[in-house]
């Protein structure tokens, strides 16, 4: 089976610490991986590093089939890859439709294309009422959603979605779930990190967990929970500590 | 608000500051050690200063020079207050009353903290001292009726802190929308610096100004006429002295007439504008007049308490959510919704207009990035406030040379216009050229997420400022063929010579905004502090950088030197070699955006890290 995103040893330090420790991924063309782990795992620091965004200090990264730490290859890779950062990617001082043209002008998409797609993406997304609003007076998850039509524009073959749903109302949510479906449909790939596991659930067919920097599992969807539900193996893998609560005596003292 | 709360909200306010200071690493810690070592030894030596001043220099002096000293004392304080207060509207509080209004403490002792807190600026370290100084050192010299000047210091400061504090909440209050927030920032900077330019403009060319050169370049003359007659023997030296005497006292007691009339216009604004209170009740407190000291005390007490009083109300208003008390509401009209707006399919034609069009033998992606740049440029209201300081400039030095002798040699004439030109291009775009990706902010992830050339990004956002770069240099070279006309050969010369100066420009502007660059403040356009070694480098390039555009003016000296040696008449030399120097540096550009399009790629990570992080 041929590999959209590959990484061999991939490790990230910061003054010391290690954010991301020597992880080896195996992400198939066509399958939506959803990349999970607790706050500060490393999730989106690894999304950076496949991305370009982020150096890695040792490792390799391989994403359709071309080395993201090689200035020439990564160029490659880039043209083929749609991505939702962590803090996004928009101009501020630009309306929804002058991002989104940008946008695809640096895909040397033609300009009818352009307003074609674009019509359709605000339109989907709940944007087209404010696509005459200055980015800088989106809320977040107005936003998190130009971010979104700006990954999805040039229709590429792999998609990043680094925590995609957070902030979006309910409504578009859903309208978000049905296009990845779509666009999985086709063959392409997703990559894409998440706290809520109920998304990771009903959308993911590939899961990869990631604690303290480790990779601790990845495998297909019904692989990985045997029978049991995702949140369940989750919470075993990451090694989350359920009776902590119970260790909060005073919850139960009056107050002062 | 009890002990307790007191306690913890300095400890909070200290530690944030510390945590802001540590992370800007050894050098920034030490850098913060000195300036708060330095901030102390200032407040020290203002205060015995003012000491010394105020013992020895005015103990005998009169009410009117008091009066001009205490006005001296409080505009300096007023100027840096203000300066202060802008740079305070540029950036959030560093703690907000947010903080902790969810908390259970007394909304009148928040806020009490809250204005204490604000108050506390370098101005007041440096100042407060100095007027106490000066104020223990009159009471030295004479006597203890001078000692109601501790009150109008003390009222003085509570109606500054007071009446800005107010100011800023209001401000603050309609800067809740981002897009309203950045014109503020601007309209204020804007009307501080009109404000604060008013007595230099005064200075020069109000009536006052005006009165004297026209009196000196009579005196001058009649002078001359004087010089003239003795030279010619019509007037012995004896009558010449006499006769230069009699003017000199003319002209003195002339000048003593003005002077008494701006002490009289000056006492005026003094007693109705509430900042000249202080140096009013001054010379009243030296006159021992009780009551006009009383009355600036009163004042400007009442002043502040009222301030505060409306500000108390608006912290109230915010407590309880009551945004809107006392305001009319607009009635809300809902638009109507036309029929037959049903959108087609493919009949869509809304555009992205101005994007979306593509610059004549430029490249898909440099378009791109250049139109695109230029229009979120246009909109910031920072830059747009940064490209205003320049034309000031202009117009204030420009001003000057015009009332200057307009007879210079030939040519000097171009250097004078490219010397304007590269001056007004490097004052106010170095800041932008020199940093060219911070102005994105996280803009510029969408470059590095981009699989487009490196070099095409580069010429994208050099053509991004070259509209501007070059309404500045015209601009300059207008001005000064305005003021020093050229010959056409030489204007034609220079306005080709923009082309070279503009790409050595942008050379090295894009070295500096892929090696060195800095972290601005959202909004402001301005660096975030603790970036020691980057502003260093970009304070290099300022003042290097005319070395390289210099070599620029090559042509201009050789035509200069073969006009010297009788070689040319009214050959263009400097036309013809500056066409040649254009189409060279041109070439060079072109090829060096080659290998800086490279270094970008392999810095871009470390410039994304740099230009996106937080600037407060």
């Amino acid at each position: 089976m041929e590999l959209a995103i590959e990484t061999k040893g991939l490790t990230r330090l910061f003054d010391g610490f290690c954010a991301v420790d020597h992880i080896d991924l195996h992400v198939e063309t066509g399958t939506f991986y959803g990349f999970l782990g607790p706050n500060g795992a490393g999730k989106s620091t690894t999304i950076k590093m496949l991305t370009g965004l982020l150096a890695a200090t040792e490792g390799e990264a391989d994403v359709l089939g071309h080395n993201m730490f090689d200035i020439n290859e990564s160029l490659e890779a880039k043209r083929r890859i749609g991505v939702v950062p962590e803090d996004l990617a928009l101009f501020e001082n630009l309306t929804a439709r002058e991002h989104l043209t940008f946008i695809g002008r640096m895909y040397l998409l033609s300009a009818e294309t352009v307003r074609k797609r674009i019509d359709e993406l605000l339109e989907t997304l709940g944007l087209a009422d404010a696509e005459k609003k200055l980015t800088l007076e989106y809320s977040h998850g107005m936003k998190k959603k130009l971010a979104l039509a700006a990954a999805l524009l040039p229709n590429p073959d792999l998609l990043f979605l680094d925590e995609p749903f957070e902030g979006v109302d309910a409504v578009t949510s859903r309208n978000i779930r049905d296009m990845l479906t779509d666009y999985i449909g086709r063959g392409s790939t997703i990559f894409l990190t998440s706290h809520v596991l109920d998304v990771v659930e009903k959308l993911c067919t590939h899961v990869g967990i990631i604690a303290e920097g480790r990779l601790v599992e990845q495998a297909g969807l019904d692989e990985l929970r045997r029978g049991s539900s995702l949140e369940e193996r989750f919470l075993e893998k990451v090694g989350a500590d359920e009776a902590a609560t119970h260790k909060l005596s005073w919850l139960h003292e009056e107050m002062p | 608000m009890n002990w307790e709360h007191l306690k913890t909200y300095i400890w909070v306010r200290w530690r944030l500051s510390a945590n802001q200071v540590r992370r800007s690493g050894t050098v920034g810690v030490i850098i913060a050690a000195i300036l708060t070592g330095m901030r102390l030894l200032g407040g020290i030596v203002t205060f015995i200063a003012g000491l010394l001043i105020g013992f020895l220099a005015l103990s005998r002096a009169e009410p009117r020079v008091m009066m001009i000293a205490w006005d001296g004392v409080a505009v300096g304080f007023i100027f840096f207050w203000m300066i202060g207060l802008m740079s305070e509207l540029q950036r959030s509080e560093l703690l907000s009353l947010d903080n902790f209004m969810h908390l259970p403490v007394s909304p009148s002792g928040a806020f009490l903290i809250n204005y204490a807190g604000s108050s506390i600026s370098l101005s007041l370290i440096l100042f407060l001292p100095a007027m106490i100084g000066l104020s223990v050192g009159l009471i030295l010299s004479r006597g203890l009726a001078m000692l109601p000047l501790f009150l109008l210091v003390a009222a003085f400061f509570l109606m500054v802190t007071a009446v800005t504090y107010q100011f800023r909440g209001w401000l603050a209050g309609m800067m809740t929308n981002p897009r309203r927030r950045r014109t503020i920032i601007a309209v204020v900077s804007l009307v501080f610096i009109l404000v604060f330019q008013i007595p230099n403009i005064l200075t020069h060319y109000g009536p006052g100004a005006r009165a004297e050169r026209r009196a000196s370049q009579e005196a001058a003359k009649e002078f001359a006429a004087l010089d003239k007659e003795l030279d010619d023997g019509r007037i012995t030296q004896e009558e010449h002295d006499k006769q230069s005497a009699a003017k000199r006292d003319a002209l003195n007691s002339d000048r003593k007439e003005r002077l008494e009339r701006g002490f009289d216009i000056l006492q005026s604004v003094n007693m109705a504008a509430p900042p000249g209170w202080l140096p009013y009740g001054a010379s009243a407190a030296v006159q021992g007049r009780k009551l006009p000291v009383l009355a600036c005390f009163l004042g400007m007490g009442l002043i502040g308490i009222g301030s505060l009083r409306r500000s108390y109300k608006t912290t109230i208003r915010l407590y309880t959510g009551d945004f809107n008390k006392g305001r009319v509401r607009r009635k809300v009209k809902t638009k109507p919704i036309p029929e037959n707006t049903i959108k087609t399919e493919t009949g869509s034609v809304a555009t992205a207009g101005f994007i979306e069009k593509k610059l004549p033998r430029i490249s898909e992606h440099a378009s791109a990035v250049a139109l695109t740049g230029l229009r979120s440029l246009l909109r910031a209201t920072e830059v747009k406030m940064m490209m205003l300081t320049p034309i000031i400039l202009l117009v204030i030095f420009g001003g000057m040379l015009v009332s200057k002798d307009g007879s210079v040699y030939g040519y000097l004439r171009p250097l004078i216009a490219l010397g304007l030109a590269t001056f007004i291009v490097v004052i106010s775009m170095t800041g932008f050229v020199g940093n060219q990706f911070a102005f994105d902010r996280s803009g510029f992830r969408v470059f590095v997420l981009s699989g487009v050339s490196r070099r095409e990004i580069l010429l994208g956002k050099n053509l991004t400022y070259l509209p501007l770069a070059v309404a500045l240099m015209v601009l300059a070279v207008a001005v000064s063929q305005w003021m020093y006309p050229m010959r056409p050969d030489h204007l034609a010369a220079v306005l080709i010579q923009i082309v070279p100066i503009y790409l050595l420009f942008c050379l090295g502007g894009n070295i500096m905004s892929i090696l060195a660059p800095i972290t601005l403040k959202s909004g402001s356009g301005k660096p975030a502090p603790h970036q020691g070694f980057q502003t260093f480098c970009q304070m290099m390039f300022f003042l290097l950088v005319p070395i390289p555009i210099g070599l620029t003016f090559i042509p201009l000296g050789v035509e200069a030197l073969l006009f010297s040696l009788g070689w040319t008449a009214r050959f263009p030399v400097f036309l013809l070699l500056n066409l040649i120097l254009a189409f060279f540096v041109f070439r060079f550009y072109r090829n060096a955006l080659n290998w800086q399009g490279r270094l970008l790629h392999q810095n871009e990570q470390k410039i994304l890290e740099t230009v996106s992080a937080k600037g407060e």
